[in-house]
């Protein structure tokens, strides 16, 4: 994978929202103007977002959320290869540009400490629901520490 | 009398058509309840001829504090707050934008230019009588487009602002909870008095410029300058996206949204459509452009 994509999700601020899934909408697709909503679960959800303020770049910023919906608990993982349940990424401005909840590559769990998950993912969105700007396929990777 | 959304006449090839059929169920209802006694109409006092060539460039030097790489203009830079180590402070007492006076629209408006010398630019302002509308690089569809959103806004934003009067009632608290995550006494001011500062700002000249096609990444923007501790904000710029956006509602939304910007200072600290925006604290939330935007349709 290119470099510059390697880089690209290290940017990202990463939170863990244990026992959390998200909660898919009866059609299983979210529309442009739905809003992501969350629904306790068994298993942990990982929330990598970029959302640089307006106020640093003097016009409209645009954010991208992705979010890691895995088939199990990380406290239960040893380090290898992470399953993904589902994913959603979503980016755009106050304009939804891009969805996608298809993706294919790899979740690695590469370290556990009594602070964090260091994991490093290698990830290409895939047939994106919403696609305004025509991205197409999209690659993002990088290595993420997921605090506890 | 009934608010028109307009369908196809007179529209330019490429835009979409603003017809109720585009509008998704449940905002049908928004948009049939949206009234307005009076339609936008250019005042010919305002009318400037285009420049040969249709320059943009100022003449003469810049006036202080100015800056080349950001368009000047519109209804007019305010201080609203200052940076202090590193954020966003608003200045305590920070006025509305000032009342209309008597002169005529486009005078009101070369005063309060940012700029010294002669604008080579062509535009006009457009009113319903009661909202003036300062229009750049506009044709005549978009000029439409722009009044009838800015005249729901209007009204949108006297709804929301009238709502709050009884916070407590379900669909109020509910948006209230959805928006900014409390309904808190100080919440519910805070809410009140921004969106206040937003519809005062319709009492003056809205300036609005019109993007070219090269500005396809957002719906529309205001341009953010920070000269010293001031913050200064720039017209309201619309991007072809918005025009090409069938639905009247995300229209209005994206007006509420910029005029938070421009004229409450607010941030983009979550969109609606990010997980994140459920996550927002009060503190966060009310500081958030989208927010503001959502609450107002949803208390509707």
């Amino acid at each position: 994978m290119a470099e510059p994509a390697r880089a690209r999700l290290a940017a990202f601020e990463v939170t863990l929202r244990r026992a959390t899934r998200i909660r898919w909408p009866a059609s299983g697709v979210y529309g442009p103007e739905d809003r992501v909503a969350f629904d306790p679960g068994i298993t942990d959800l990982i929330d990598l977002r970029y959302a640089p303020s307006r106020r640093s770049l003097g016009r409209e910023p645009v954010h991208e959320n992705l979010l890691i919906e895995l088939a199990q608990p990380l406290s239960d993982s040893v380090p290898s290869l992470l399953r993904i349940h589902r994913v959603l990424y979503r980016a755009g401005t106050d304009r939804l540009t891009y969805q996608s909840t298809q993706v294919v590559g790899t979740l690695t769990l590469v370290e556990a400490t009594p602070d964090r998950y260091v994991i490093d993912a290698g990830l290409s969105l895939i047939n994106p629901e919403i696609d305004l700007e025509h991205r197409g396929t999209y690659p993002l990777a990088g290595r993420v520490a997921v605090p506890r | 009398m009934t608010f028109e959304l307009r369908g196809s006449t007179g529209r330019s090839p490429g835009l979409s058509q603003n017809t109720e059929a585009s509008v998704t169920p449940g905002k049908s209802t928004l948009v049939s309840q949206l009234d307005t006694a009076s339609s936008f109409a250019p005042a010919p006092v305002a009318r400037k001829e285009a420049a040969p060539g249709g320059t943009r460039a100022h003449l003469g030097t810049l006036a202080e504090g100015s800056h080349p790489g950001v368009q000047r203009g519109g209804a007019g830079k305010r201080r609203i707050g200052h940076i202090a180590g590193g954020k966003f402070i608003r200045d305590t007492g920070a006025t509305p934008a000032p009342a209309p006076s008597s002169t005529p629209a486009a005078t009101r408006h070369e005063g309060a230019r940012a700029f010294v010398g002669t604008p080579s630019v062509a535009d006009r302002t457009i009113s319903d009588g009661s909202i003036a509308i300062r229009l750049k690089n506009e044709t005549d569809e978009q000029a439409e487009a722009v009044a009838t959103a800015i005249s729901m806004a209007s009204m949108v934003l006297d709804r929301a602002i009238g709502r709050l009067g009884d916070p407590t009632s379900p669909k109020v608290a509910t948006a209230l909870t959805k928006n900014f995550h409390s309904t808190q006494t100080a919440v519910v001011d805070r809410v009140r008095s921004t969106l206040q500062s937003i519809r005062s700002a319709f009492n003056a000249t809205i300036a609005i410029e019109i993007e070219g096609a090269d500005r396809n990444d957002a719906r529309g923007f205001v341009p953010y300058e920070i000269s010293g501790d001031v913050v200064i904000y720039g017209d309201i710029h619309l991007c072809p996206p918005w025009f090409a956006d069938p639905d009247p509602i995300a229209r209005l939304r994206t007006i509420i949204h910029e005029c938070s910007h421009k004229f409450a200072g607010t941030d983009d600290i979550a969109y609606h459509w990010e997980g994140h925006y459920e996550l927002l604290t009060p503190d966060d939330a009310v500081e958030n452009a989208d927010s503001y935007a959502w609450f107002c349709l949803e208390a509707f």
